[in-house]
């Protein structure tokens, strides 16, 4: 019972946390009709800074905007100068470049670096609340309330403002966007900007758990991409049922039935619904771009 | 501020070897309504993209307000209160009809320096007077097709424009809805009576019930220009477009 409460408890969290990085892929999905795969890369080249800053005496809180901050301005230089221009040979070629970027950060890293895993700060140490059998630390519940206000500001965003609806007609029609005087390269750029901090904010909460090494934020963008696939691109509440639904079923799996089939349980979820139900189990409209 | 707002002068479009345009001089002032007719490929939809930023001219000149705006692009033109419609629904797919419609109004709001308050009234008004509100929260492949069409206009009516450039907007319309659509622009136009409208459309009786004053373009040429009912009685006219059979209809009678 306690082994069935902890899986459920912890995937409900860590399903949010999913939630939040696949709602960092939506965010430059929704504008531009293709996925980054630089993602966590972006969240690594930050978190390396905070890295540093917090060996250098800097407290939590400078670390954790200092993440964010350098996560927006990387996402919006690596936006500006190399993946929007690349648009104009088509959004496999941009979706292609994100990947070459990623590749690049991550080589770079190891080069100068070193691929070994670090100890990064967390949000919270200790005991801040206690759910039956399942205690959760500070950081869980940071983590928790910090997913869900994003992922419930971006969801009222992209639904109710003005540039949530440009973002979405850029996507859908940029050519009718533009000649609604919708500014659709700004809006592009700003998506990474706004990416990239997201990339930052979820590095904070996996770094902690899982050490900081080039690769380690990337692995759970995985399950960030697998929440808005199962869920739909263009729902956000679905990326966050999906990704609890993720978070507790590789939970399961991991505790009754092999821990080396999380990842497959991942993949065969995935599968089902991709030939099942292609626009997502929440989605309006079938998936048709990269 | 010139009493011209909207400008072109010997305006001339060439692709390769083709020439879609040659000096074709068109202006546009407060509250003109002009009628844009011609054969398929006289260059209606040729002359209306480049009003529009989407080409730009191969010759001539586009003034607006008294400035030349050929570098504009299509954004920039928005931006200043020219607002086009496409003959196919140029509808954002995964927006309801009422979120396209709030593009419009958002444009607006930059145009005219609207509240966001206005902004949303201007949605409820245009969704109305186009008879899309029932289809509001509809997507566009939601909705039957005659509806797309008059989101279309609907959007454009709720930027309030300053110069409105309308591409066939009854080109697959029933005859029902051909006469929703004229009574809802000769309702905005009630409400927005300097609106400078320039309509292509192919159905004259339409274009005359709406339109005062014809301009028919013919192998991408000036063949007549001047008040409707001299202009479909025109010989040239009747021999290169209109047939014998043309009657005008009283604006009453068609709307």
């Amino acid at each position: 019972m306690d082994l069935l409460e902890t899986s459920l408890i912890s995937g409900v969290v860590s399903g949010l946390l999913y939630a939040l990085a696949g709602v960092g892929l939506v965010v430059i999905y929704r504008v531009s009709g293709y996925v980054s795969f630089a993602q966590g890369d972006i969240a690594a080249v930050a978190l390396y800074l905070g890295f540093w800053l917090h060996q250098g005496g800097a407290p939590y809180l400078i670390v954790a905007v200092a993440v964010v901050i350098a996560g927006a301005a990387l996402g919006g230089l690596v936006g500006r100068f190399v993946v929007v221009p690349m648009e104009r040979f088509g959004i496999l070629a941009a979706a292609m470049a994100t990947i070459a970027v990623g590749i690049t950060i991550q080589g770079l890293e190891n080069a100068f670096i070193g691929g070994e895993a670090r100890p990064f700060p967390s949000a919270g140490e200790g005991t801040a609340v206690t759910i039956g059998s399942v205690s959760l630390t500070w950081a869980d519940v940071i983590s928790f309330l910090v997913c869900g206000v994003i992922v419930a500001a971006l969801a009222t965003g992209f639904k109710r403002t003005r540039v949530g609806i440009a973002m979405r007609a850029v996507h859908d029609n940029p050519g009718a966007a533009e000649m609604l005087g919708v500014a659709s390269v700004s809006l592009k750029r700003m998506s990474w900007i706004v990416s990239g901090a997201l990339a930052g904010v979820t590095g904070l909460f996996i770094a902690p758990v899982y050490s900081l090494t080039p690769t380690s934020v990337n692995a759970i963008v995985v399950f960030g991409f697998a929440a808005i696939v199962v869920g739909g691109f263009d729902s956000i509440a679905g990326a966050v049922i999906s990704g609890m639904v993720i978070g507790i079923a590789t939970n399961l799996t991991a505790a009754y039935i092999n821990t080396d089939l999380v990842t497959t349980s991942l993949f065969l979820m995935l599968v089902a619904v991709l030939l099942l139900r292609p626009q997502g189990l929440f989605g309006r409209r079938p998936m048709a771009r990269v | 501020m010139s009493a011209e707002l909207l400008n072109g002068s010997g305006v001339g479009m060439r692709f390769g070897g083709v020439h879609a345009l040659r000096e074709v001089d068109v202006t546009l002032q407060p509250g003109r309504r002009l009628g844009l007719i011609g054969p398929n490929g006289s260059g209606k939809t040729t002359l209306l993209n480049v009003l529009s930023g989407v080409y730009r001219a191969t010759s001539g000149a586009i003034g607006f307000q008294g400035r030349q705006i050929d570098r504009l692009g299509p954004g920039a033109r928005a931006r200043l209160g020219i607002v086009r419609t496409f003959q196919h629904p140029q509808l954002a797919a995964s927006l309801t009809i009422a979120e396209n419609v709030r593009l419009g109004a958002a444009l607006g709001r930059r145009v005219h320096g609207r509240s966001a308050a206005d902004e949303t009234v201007r949605v409820g008004e245009a969704l109305e007077l186009f008879g899309c509100a029932a289809y509001a929260e509809g997507l566009p492949d939601e909705v039957p097709y005659g509806v797309r069409k008059m989101a279309e206009v609907a959007r454009a009516a709720a930027v309030e424009p300053v110069v409105l450039l309308l591409d066939e907007p009854a080109a697959g319309l029933s005859r029902e809805e051909r006469a929703e659509l004229i009574a809802a622009i000769e309702a905005y136009y009630r409400e927005h009576p300097q609106t400078a409208l320039c309509l292509v459309e192919h159905d004259v009786p339409l274009v005359t019930a709406l339109c005062p004053e014809l301009l028919v373009l013919a192998a991408g040429q000036r063949l007549a220009s001047g008040p409707a009912e001299e202009v479909v009685r025109d010989e040239q006219v009747r021999v290169a477009y209109l047939g014998e059979n043309v009657e005008i209809k009283d604006r009453e009678e068609v709307g």
